[in-house]
């Protein structure tokens, strides 16, 4: 019986990737001889001091039937950002549009109509009802300015985005659930690619979000809270988190340590504890 | 009925996996012919009190609704092809043929089994409604959706265990149904995305040949494991068993659920198939009330 050998990314990347693409595999690849070896005690310990945490604060209130859902916007909304789905606008259109082109991009090596490979990918996966009537109903003006915008951002993409050997095991939209407190509260993602193997006892996966507006210092405590859910699903860290402006190509890497996993441990659980303040007891809705 | 949970911290995981998977069994069934009569007796009887017409098909799905939320079952949601529900029957094609050692990674396969789909309905060659005639009707980047998709779910279930370490050739997509004798109204159907052989115990004294071993189940499933979860795993266990009466029953299920990575180990004896029996002769009840 033959197997797949999956390589990690360390390998040679595809001989058709452009310069600018050699730069982004860089950017993701890292230091190969800085890829840590992992602590299996790490995750069990950060596991136990967010189950403290909520604990203490969210997790009274909410219970395995009802949870507490912990995304990035539910913590980006304690600090004061937009919290929960925002009404459809340019911008969402143009976030959601983009993020389908990515993974059409790392999936099938291509993008040649994307408004229209755009619309049929948001309208097969579902879930976008609200966002596509908008698209549907944009004036003449506002939805050309929409195309023109989604059209020069997949040809960046094109363009600079390297194409990944399938021996890195590129996957999109990686859904990760975290429970906490017996299920009352769950932590959650969905990160646009996870490359990499399954830790075998060194960091081994890298993690990449997509933004298709202009950079925003929030964008790192969004990755940050992504490894911290890749850390505890796994057991093990991924060995970089990166996030990629597909209006520009610049990509915004950087390993993962322990201490930034212990930062994101902290900014959780101080928003839940926000969150905690807001609750009526009866309801545990703000 | 409860599983036991693997260590959430064990690398690499797909080894601590296997090796759960594969083990000697230490549980059996004394009396199989008897069990599985009593179990057909128990499941037509069930089935006898619905209305005509109101034939119950259980598998995962409706078995977690009605025991979890049983108001969903009289406005059940009609299936329809999407990512979602056609990134299973994708995927496990796509992981047949890397484990096979047709194709090298769950990209290149999914990419080879959503094209060998779409030539086929291009032929004519699919019923209407089809998972080939769906895919054929959409739209370039609809299609990238459904690929993408399924190579995140195959690439799951590749990463999930040691293929090398399973011994012979496993069972990729093992699916088992139970229709029942002549008149039962009732359909099992139990989901397993891997059969396994288990370890032997070694020949018996003086014999030549090892005994046959049981199989193991294993079961990839979505989100986390849900409050009923290892009666869920009781299912595929129960289906198999009934569906196979004369080949020995699975020693154990394992299930996974990569998106919080959890595992559940259900050990199966006859006490677990009797209560997973039970517990599927309620939920006809409940779905009997509801309609």
């Amino acid at each position: 019986m033959t197997t797949t050998t999956p390589t990690s990314p360390d390998a040679t990347p595809s001989s058709r990737t452009p310069p600018a693409g050699s730069c982004v595999l860089r950017q993701l690849r890292g230091d190969l001889a800085r890829r840590p070896l992992v602590d299996a005690t790490l995750a069990g310990g950060l596991r136990e001091w967010l189950e403290d945490g909520v604990a203490d604060t969210v997790g009274p209130s909410f219970d395995r039937a009802r949870p507490l859902i912990v995304d990035k916007r539910l913590l980006a909304g304690a600090y004061g950002g937009p919290a929960g789905r925002s009404r459809p606008s340019i911008p969402l259109a143009r976030g959601a549009l983009i993020d389908v082109l990515f993974r059409q991009l790392v999936t099938t090596g291509r993008i040649e109509a994307p408004m229209e490979d755009g619309v049929a990918g948001l309208r097969v996966a579902g879930g976008q009802v609200d966002l596509l009537a908008y698209i549907d109903h944009l004036s003449d003006s506002d939805g050309a300015s929409l195309a023109e915008e989604v059209t020069h951002q997949a040809r960046v993409l094109v363009d600079r985005w390297p194409t990944l050997a399938s021996g890195w095991l590129p996957r999109t939209q990686e859904r990760i659930t975290i429970p906490l407190s017996g299920g009352a509260v769950v932590l959650s993602g969905v990160i646009d690619l996870v490359v990499g193997v399954p830790s075998s006892g060194r960091a081994s996966t890298g993690l990449v979000e997509v933004k298709s507006g202009r950079k925003v210092p929030e964008h790192r405590a969004d990755v940050h809270y992504y490894a911290l859910l890749e850390t505890l699903r796994s057991g093990a860290p991924p060995f970089r988190v990166a996030t990629y402006y597909t209006a520009t190509g610049e990509v915004d890497a950087e390993e993962v340590t322990e201490a930034l996993l212990i930062e994101s441990v902290r900014r959780t659980l101080d928003a839940l504890a926000r969150i905690a303040k807001n609750l009526t007891p009866a309801s545990g809705a703000a | 009925m409860t599983g036991t949970s693997l260590s959430p911290t064990r690398l690499p995981k797909a080894r601590a996996l296997t090796e759960v998977l594969v083990a000697t069994p230490t549980l059996g069934l004394d009396s199989a012919a008897d069990l599985y009569r009593h179990l057909s007796s128990v499941l037509t009887a069930a089935g006898s009190g619905l209305t005509p017409g109101a034939d119950v098909r259980v598998d995962g799905y409706f078995f977690r609704t009605a025991l979890t939320t049983p108001e969903r079952l009289s406005h059940p949601d009609p299936f329809a092809w999407s990512p979602r529900t056609a990134r299973r029957l994708l995927g496990l094609a796509a992981v047949r043929a890397c484990v096979s050692g047709a194709e090298r990674t769950p990209a290149d396969a999914v990419e080879h089994v959503v094209a060998a789909a779409v030539d086929d309905a291009r032929r004519g060659s699919q019923r209407p409604g089809s998972l080939a005639g769906w895919l054929l009707d959409l739209p370039g980047g609809g299609r990238a959706v459904v690929r993408a998709e399924a190579v995140t779910w195959a690439t799951h279930l590749l990463a999930s265990l040691e293929w090398r370490s399973l011994g012979c050739t496993p069972i990729v997509g093992s699916d088992q149904w139970w229709d029942g004798p002549p008149g039962c109204r009732v359909a099992l159907r139990g989901r397993s995305e891997v059969r396994v052989s288990t370890l032997g115990v070694g020949p018996p004294p003086g014999g030549t040949n090892p005994p046959t071993t049981p199989p193991a189940l294993f079961a990839m499933l979505g989100g986390r494991p849900s409050p009923v979860a290892s009666l869920e795993l009781g299912l595929a266990a129960l289906a198999s068993f009934m569906a196979r009466p004369k080949e020995p029953a699975p020693a154990r299920v394992v299930g996974w659920w990569p998106q919080c990575g959890r595992a559940m180990v259900l050990a199966v004896d006859e006490a677990t198939l009797r209560n997973t029996a039970d517990a599927v002769v309620g939920a006809i009840k409940v779905f009997a009330a509801a309609r």
